[in-house]
C-alpha cells in the first residue's frame, strides 16, 4: 500500500508542478524570454511522461494486464 | 504432486542448472521442461492434448512482453492461451490448468516463483475428472474458435 | 572467441533489461524501442529542420549571418536550432543502441540480414547528414571539418579528386558549395525514408513509435536541453584562416578529431573498414551458426492436404514469410475440401521460429526438425516421469 500512495503522491506533486510550469511558459512568452518558456515546456513534457508512467504503475492506463498478473 | 509440462522459449528464462538430465525441474521434480524455438511455436491444441494425456497442468514461457526475439511470438501466445482458456471452460476443463508466463534470461527466481505458484494452484484444484472426449470433428469446430478477435 | 564474446554480450544486454524492467513495465522498456525512438527523433529533426529552412541562406556570405539572425532575433528560433541539434545527437545515440542491441541479441540471423543491411546504410547516411549539418552553419568549425573532409576525399585513389570537385562545386571552397551541402542535407534526409521503407518492408508490425511516456520524456529532454544549454555558432568562417580548435560533438565529429594525430586518409580508410565490417556482421556469424547455439528447426513446411486457406498463419507470421496463393487443387481433409487459398512459405524470408505452427489449428504446418510428434513424445515422458 505504501508504494501505491507514494505513486499517487508523485502524480499529485507532478501535476502541481506542471501547473507552475504552465504558468512559467506563459510568463516566458509574455516577457519574450524564450529560453525560460522553452525550459518550462521541456520540463512540463518530462513531467507528463512521468505522470504517464506512474498512472501506468497505478494501473489506471496502459494495455490490459501486460504483466500477466 | 501435480504433473506439469512447461514449454520454454530458447531465448527466455535460462534453466541451466535448474533441471536434471531429463528436463525435470530440480525444485519441482514433477515439472518437466521442454525448450522450444519460440513461445509462439506452441499450438494451443497441444496443451489441451497434454491435459488429456494425463498431465495436470501445462504452461508456456516466453520472453518479457515487448522483447520477443521474433517480435511478437509472446503476445500471440498470450492471446492464444486466453482463447484456449475460454475453450477449456466450454469443455468443462478447469482453465486454471494452463498458464502463460513471461520471463527474461536472468529472471530465474521470478520464474521459479511463478512455477511454484502454478503448482500450488494445481494442487488446490479438485482432482482432474477425465476431460470430455474431444468433439468428433475437432479441426472443423476449432476453426470457429481460433478465429482472430 | 567471437561466439564467446557475443554470448557474454547477450547476457549483459539482457541483464540491463532486468534492472530497467524493475522501473518500467516491460512493454515500456526504452531498450525495446530503440528503433522507434530513432524514428521519432528523425521525425523531430524533419519538423524542426523545416522551420530552420525558412531562415537559412545558403551562401558563403549569408549563411553565418542567417543562422545568427535565426538564433538571436527570431522568437524561439534559438530553441528550434537547439532542438534540431540535440535531436540529431539523440538520433545517433538511438541508432547505435539499436545496432548494438540487435547485434548482441542475435536479431540479424536467418533472413533478417535485410533489415541489417538497410540499417547500415541508414547509419552511414545519417552520420553524413549530421556532418553536413555542422558544415551548413559555416563558422570556423564548419570550415575546419570541410577542410578535413575534402582532404579525406583527396586521399581516395583515382576517384578522390573528382569527388572532392563534385562535393565543393569547383576546385576550392566557393559559393557553389553551400547550396550543394544544403541539398545533400535535405535530399539525403528524405532518402532516409526510402531506406526506412526497405528497413521495414519484411516486418509485419514494425514498432516505429515509442510509448507515449517516452515520446513525452525524450521530447521534453531535448527541448529542456535546447533551452538550458543554447546552441551557439563559433566565430564566422574566414577563407584562408587555419582553424586550430573548435568545439567537438562526440556523436558526429569524432573521426575529425582523430585527424589531429592521424593523416586524413588513414582515418577515412579506418571509417570505410568499419563500415564494411558492419555490413559483414550477419554473414560472419552465419558461418559459425551451429557453434552459436542457435537452434535450426528448418524452414516451416505447409502440409498441403490439411491447409484450409484460413490465413491465420499469414496474419501471425512476423516476417511476412507466408503468402496465400490461389489453391491449385482441393485439400484432403473435410475442412480443406472447399478451400480457395493455400498457404505457401517463402524460404528466403523464414526465420524458423515456428510462430505459424502455433497459429495453425489444422495441423497444416510443421517445423521439419521439431515435429508435433516430438512434442507429443515430450508430453508422454512428462506423464510417466
Amino acid at each position: 500500500m505504501g508504494k501505491r500512495s507514494a505513486y499517487l503522491l508523485a502524480v499529485l506533486a507532478l501535476s502541481g508542478s506542471s501547473l507552475v510550469l504552465a504558468a512559467l511558459i506563459l510568463f516566458g512568452e509574455s516577457a519574450d524570454n524564450y529560453n525560460l518558456g522553452g525550459a518550462a515546456l521541456g520540463a512540463i513534457l518530462i513531467a507528463y511522461g512521468l505522470i504517464g508512467l506512474f498512472l501506468r504503475k497505478l494501473g489506471f492506463i496502459g494495455p490490459r494486464n501486460a504483466e500477466g498478473k | 504432486m501435480p504433473k506439469v509440462i512447461g514449454f520454454i522459449c530458447d531465448w527466455a528464462v535460462s534453466t541451466e542448472g535448474l533441471t536434471d538430465g531429463q528436463g525435470r525441474l530440480l525444485a519441482h521434480p514433477s515439472v518437466s521442461i521442454v525448450r522450444i524455438p519460440c513461445s509462439g511455436f506452441i499450438r494451443p491444441d497441444w496443451l489441451e492434448d497434454a491435459l488429456r494425456a494425463g498431465v495436470d497442468g501445462a504452461f508456456v514461457t516466453g520472453c518479457p512482453y515487448g522483447d520477443c526475439l521474433n517480435r511478437e511470438g509472446n503476445y500471440l501466445m498470450r492471446d492464444r492461451v486466453e482463447q484456449l482458456e475460454r475453450r477449456l471452460q466450454r469443455r468443462r476443463v478447469d482453465p486454471q490448468r494452463v498458464a502463460m508466463l513471461a520471463h527474461g534470461l536472468h529472471d530465474r527466481q521470478a520464474f521459479l516463483g511463478d512455477v511454484e505458484a502454478f503448482v500450488r494452484r494445481l494442487a488446490a484444484l479438485p482432482a482432474q475428472s477425465a476431460p470430455a472426449a474431444r468433439p468428433s470433428a475437432p479441426k472443423v469446430s476449432a476453426s470457429r474458435e481460433e478465429a482472430p478477435q | 572467441m567471437y561466439k564467446r564474446a557475443l554470448t557474454w554480450l547477450l547476457r549483459q544486454t539482457l541483464k540491463l533489461d532486468v534492472y530497467i524492467n524493475r522501473v518500467y513495465p516491460t512493454d515500456w522498456n526504452p531498450l525495446y524501442y530503440t528503433g522507434g525512438l530513432a524514428n521519432f527523433f528523425l521525425f523531430v529533426l524533419v519538423i524542426s529542420g523545416i522551420l530552420l529552412l525558412f531562415y537559412y541562406v545558403a551562401s558563403l556570405d549569408g549563411a553565418f549571418a542567417s543562422v545568427a539572425y535565426l538564433t538571436e532575433r527570431v522568437p524561439y528560433g534559438g530553441l528550434f536550432r537547439g532542438i534540431h541539434r540535440y535531436a540529431a545527437d539523440a538520433f545517433i545515440v538511438a541508432v547505435l543502441l539499436h545496432l548494438f542491441r540487435n547485434w548482441f541479441t542475435d536479431r540479424y540471423l536467418f533472413s533478417r540480414d535485410s533489415p541489417w543491411i538497410s540499417g547500415m546504410f541508414l547509419l552511414i547516411l545519417g552520420w553524413f547528414i549530421g556532418v553536413n549539418g555542422y558544415q551548413l552553419v559555416w563558422d570556423q568549425r564548419a570550415q575546419a571539418i570541410t577542410a578535413i573532409f575534402v582532404s579525406m576525399l583527396y586521399a581516395i585513389p583515382l576517384a578522390g579528386p573528382p569527388l572532392a570537385h563534385l562535393f565543393l562545386g569547383g576546385a576550392g571552397i566557393n559559393d557553389a558549395m553551400l547550396p550543394r551541402l544544403l541539398f545533400l542535407h535535405i535530399g539525403l534526409a528524405s532518402f532516409l525514408y526510402v531506406l526506412l521503407w526497405w528497413h521495414y518492408v519484411r516486418v509485419r508490425h514494425p514498432k516505429i513509435w515509442p510509448p507515449a511516456t517516452w515520446v513525452l520524456a525524450t521530447l521534453g529532454g531535448i527541448i529542456l536541453l535546447a533551452a538550458v544549454i543554447p546552441v551557439t555558432s563559433g566565430t564566422p568562417a574566414q577563407p584562408g584562416v587555419k582553424v586550430v580548435s573548435y568545439p567537438l560533438d562526440v556523436f558526429f565529429l569524432l573521426p575529425f578529431w582523430l585527424t589531429n594525430w592521424l593523416p586524413a586518409g588513414i582515418v577515412f580508410a579506418a571509417l570505410a573498414a568499419l563500415g564494411v565490417l558492419g555490413y559483414v556482421i550477419p554473414y560472419v556469424s552465419r558461418e559459425s551458426e551451429p557453434a552459436m547455439g542457435v537452434r535450426h528447426s528448418g524452414v516451416a513446411q505447409v502440409i498441403d492436404g490439411n491447409c484450409t486457406g484460413c490465413e491465420l498463419c499469414y496474419y501471425d507470421c512476423p516476417y511476412d514469410a507466408i503468402v496465400m496463393v490461389p489453391s491449385p487443387h482441393a485439400g484432403l481433409t473435410k475442412a480443406a475440401a472447399n478451400r480457395k487459398l493455400l498457404a505457401a512459405v517463402m524460404d528466403s524470408r523464414c526465420v524458423e521460429c515456428g510462430i505459424c505452427i502455433g497459429a495453425c489449428p489444422f495441423e497444416a504446418l510443421e517445423l521439419p526438425k521439431f515435429l508435433e510428434a516430438d512434442v507429443k513424445q515430450h508430453v508422454a515422458q512428462a506423464v510417466t516421469a
